[in-house]
């Protein structure tokens, strides 16, 4: 199985990954880049997006007197 | 040991079900459900999800094919090394846990479980990038976690046990990334140890409350903190850091008690809560560190630098509020560094770099640089304070490679109890009093204000040194008068203003070695005067027109020269020696070549060779006396004269004589015409016609040959004129 070392440089700090490529498997360059760019911009959205927080209490609807 | 291969498309991977396994590669169903011991496979085609509700085991985990969905809260041993696809998704949030020495390949898919790995003497290596869900946790039990060159990210990474285990970075990373709560803890670090690039980039975007707990690993086993992003309050627990790194940091920052061994670099956006927990800049190993304290001109709590040999960088102008500097150099690297005061003892260096020290504090020990505090290149400390209340002292001022300049327009006191060294010294900006209570020692040029006061200088030693390049020596209008004033050899000075050293015994003017001053039509006044060969060197006096004005005698000086010739300095230009004492005085005891000599007073002038003959050879020899003088030659000994101007005036006759048989005066060409002179046992020779006619006050003492009173009608011999 060939793998692609590669880094890139986010403002998070540095996203070291690889990309394998099972069998004879190839990829062209463009597809390689891609790859890369997914899995760093999943990265960052993991970071980006707030983790689950604990369930708020339902709330009354809106426009209802309590 | 067997191999199981997925056969049940989208299933339930339970520990009783075996109708989704095969023993062969889409091969017919009801294998065993695999136990540790078992490698299974997922290597077929398609998009299914395997759900796993209860606990698993198996050896190594193969996803080669398809897309595969893992969920359920069932929890996952393996034994072995795991390998997914970039399209595996792994939603399942039972707890996986590694033993073994596995290899983690994961391409990079998100894994919503937390992982363990916990194996005695194993490593688990990273095959890629391994992320986890920001909710999950990392634990490192016990065994070698080995990123290889690759990003481990978590939301939580815990190892805080007793247990031998390590954390072999590589040229990887770890990122922690979770909403609140600890983020990072290693709190006990009893059994851990790491290597290689040792970062943590914390990157928590919510605004949660976070902890960062690094426990106290020795600085070879720190690991450094990027606090990437977010803007939260964080607790870092005392303990210690290779790095701390704030930048994109907006957060508030706890005050604990921290080591840092590398750098520390702090964010204009975050908040550092102040407190008494020191900031140590730390450690024994020996690197370049860079220090940038962002926008924080007033930080609450105090910082220490203390890394024998390490060098601390600033990173853009900073102000130090509360520090100590105990060990290590300082490279202001170009910039401004502000503090109250500036003090170390001990052996440490300090670089420029076009930077400077601006130091504000007032009434208290401003600056004490001593013990081999020393600057490698010019290191201006600018002392800026606007006051007039009580004194700023200066106790020590390093090797001398450190300048001193004002501003504020101070009217306090500077004060320097002690010798001290200085290289450039300029008191533009001050106009309180500086008060010299030591010996000044300087490396650069000097300029004395004149708004600036000076006291206790007048007894006290100044010393010029340096180098080949030429300093200068100024005031805006009067350079104050010192005890004693010195070049010593290699120094180059060029004067601006007239100097003076005072008129008291034991008080001198030197050159030394091979220094160079040049007068630059400028006078030095001092009771004695003598230039000192030193290493085979003698010095440079470059006289541009200017004097040398000798104000001692014979009793003020205790019988020694008011110009000791021992030395031989090369006289350049044309310039006067001055001897202006009332009393008698002498030039000796050596024959030398000097510029013109003046009898700047009534007392006898003798030039003296101690009796060797060899005689002077002078520019010149005047007299601007106001009474009755009397110059005295060496006898047996010539005097060469390149001119002759030497006249007395009506009221002040000037006796030239030898102080004992007859002295020679030689001067090789055109024609001496004296005036007022009473001439005594003096032979005179070379080229020159010697007229000193009675007509013109002049006075034949007796004993002297080759000298004209009268005049005469012919020439009859080269060195002689006849009586008409």
């Amino acid at each position: 199985m060939a793998k692609i070392d590669f880094h890139v440089e986010t403002k998070y700090g540095t996203y070291k990954g690889a990309i394998s490529l099972p069998g004879g498997a190839t990829l062209t360059d463009e597809e390689i880049e891609a790859e890369k760019q997914r899995r760093v911009a999943n990265w960052i959205a993991l970071i980006e997006t707030p983790a689950e927080a604990p369930a708020k209490p339902e709330e009354p609807p809106l426009g209802l007197e309590v | 040991m067997a191999n199981r291969y997925w056969v049940g498309g989208t299933g339930t991977w339970n520990t009783s079900s075996t109708s989704v396994w095969s023993a062969t590669s889409g091969g017919p169903s009801g294998a065993s459900v695999p136990t540790a011991a078992d490698d299974v496979f997922f290597d077929q085609v398609g998009t299914y999800t395997v759900t796993r509700g209860f606990t698993g085991n198996c050896r190594n985990i193969t996803v080669s094919a398809g897309i595969v969905t893992f969920t359920g809260v069932g929890a996952l041993n393996i034994a072995g090394s795991m390998s997914l696809l970039s399209t595996t998704v792994w939603s399942g949030t039972g707890l996986i846990t590694f033993t073994g020495s596995p290899t983690v390949t994961t391409n990079g898919a998100t894994i919503s479980a937390s992982i363990t790995y916990n194996a005695a003497g194993g490593t688990m290596a990273l095959g890629s990038e391994l992320i986890l869900a920001n909710t999950r946790t990392f634990t490192l039990t016990e065994g070698t976690l080995n990123l290889n060159t690759y990003t481990l990210s978590t939301g939580l990474f815990s190892s805080s046990n007793a247990n031998t285990r390590a954390i072999a970075f590589g040229t990887g990373n770890i990122t922690v990334n979770g909403a609140s709560g600890t983020l990072w803890t290693t709190a006990t670090t009893t059994g851990l140890s790491t290597s290689g690039t040792q970062v943590v980039n914390v990157s928590n975007s919510t605004g949660g409350a976070t902890t960062i707990t690094s426990g106290s690993l020795s600085e070879t086993n720190s690991i450094s903190f990027n606090f990437t992003t977010g803007t939260y309050a964080l607790t870092h627990t005392a303990g210690t850091k290779r790095s701390l790194n704030f930048t994109g940091f907006s957060g508030t920052v706890s005050n604990t008690a921290q080591t840092i061994y590398g750098d520390m670099v702090l964010s204009n956006g975050a908040t550092f809560t102040g407190g008494a927990n020191i900031w140590t800049l730390g450690g024994t190993t020996v690197s370049t560190r860079d220090v940038d304290l962002a926008n924080k001109t007033a930080l609450g709590f105090p910082l220490a630098f203390n890394a024998s040999g390490s060098t601390f960088r600033f990173l853009r102008n900073t102000t130090l509020a509360t520090y100590t500097w105990s060990n290590g150099n300082l490279n202001l690297n170009g910039f401004q560094v502000t503090a109250a005061t500036l003090v170390r003892s001990g052996t440490s260096t300090v670089t420029a770099g076009g930077g400077r020290f601006k130091i504000t504090g007032s009434n208290t020990t401003v600056v004490n640089l001593s013990g081999g505090v020393s600057a490698t290149d010019d290191v201006p400390v600018e002392l800026t304070y606007a006051g007039g209340i009580g004194t700023r002292t200066i106790l020590a001022f390093g090797d001398g490679g450190f300048s001193l300049a004002f501003s504020g327009a101070a009217t306090d006191t500077v004060s320097f109890p002690s010798n001290f060294s200085v290289r450039n010294f300029d008191t533009t900006g001050f106009s309180g009093t500086l008060s010299f209570g030591g010996d000044p020692t300087v490396y650069g040029s000097l300029f004395f204000n004149s708004t600036t006061t000076v006291s206790g200088a007048a007894n006290k030693a100044l010393n010029l040194s340096g180098s080949a390049t030429q300093h200068t020596l100024d005031a805006t209008t009067t350079f104050p008068t010192f005890g004693r004033i010195s070049f010593s050899p290699l120094s180059n000075y060029l004067l601006n203003k007239n100097i003076t050293v005072g008129n008291a015994p034991g008080n001198y003017f030197a050159i030394i070695g091979n220094a160079a001053l040049d007068l630059n039509g400028k006078t030095v006044t001092a009771p004695q005067g003598f230039a000192q060969d030193f290493g085979g060197n003698s010095p440079t006096i470059t006289m541009s027109g200017g004097a040398i004005v000798l104000t001692g005698d014979n009793v003020s000086l205790s019988f020694a020269p008011v110009w000791d010739t021992t030395g031989n300095p090369t006289f350049i230009g044309s310039g006067t020696i001055s001897c202006t004492s009332a009393g008698a005085k002498y030039i000796g005891p050596v024959g030398r070549t000097l510029p013109t000599i003046n009898q700047g007073g009534t007392g006898t002038l003798s030039l003296e060779d101690d009796g060797t003959g060899t005689g002077y050879a002078l520019a010149d020899l005047t007299s601007t006396a106001t009474s009755a003088t009397i110059i005295q030659l060496q006898q047996f000994a010539t005097t060469v004269f390149t001119n002759f101007s030497l006249s007395g005036t009506a009221t002040a006759q000037v006796t030239l004589r030898s102080n004992g048989s007859q002295a020679t005066v030689s001067k090789a060409s055109g024609t001496v015409s004296a005036s007022y002179l009473t001439i005594q046992d003096i032979a005179a020779t070379g080229g020159a016609t010697w007229n000193a006619y009675t007509s013109n006050g002049n006075v034949d003492g007796g004993g002297n040959t080759g000298i004209n009173f009268s005049p005469t009608t012919t020439n009859s011999g080269n060195f002689f004129s006849l009586l008409a």
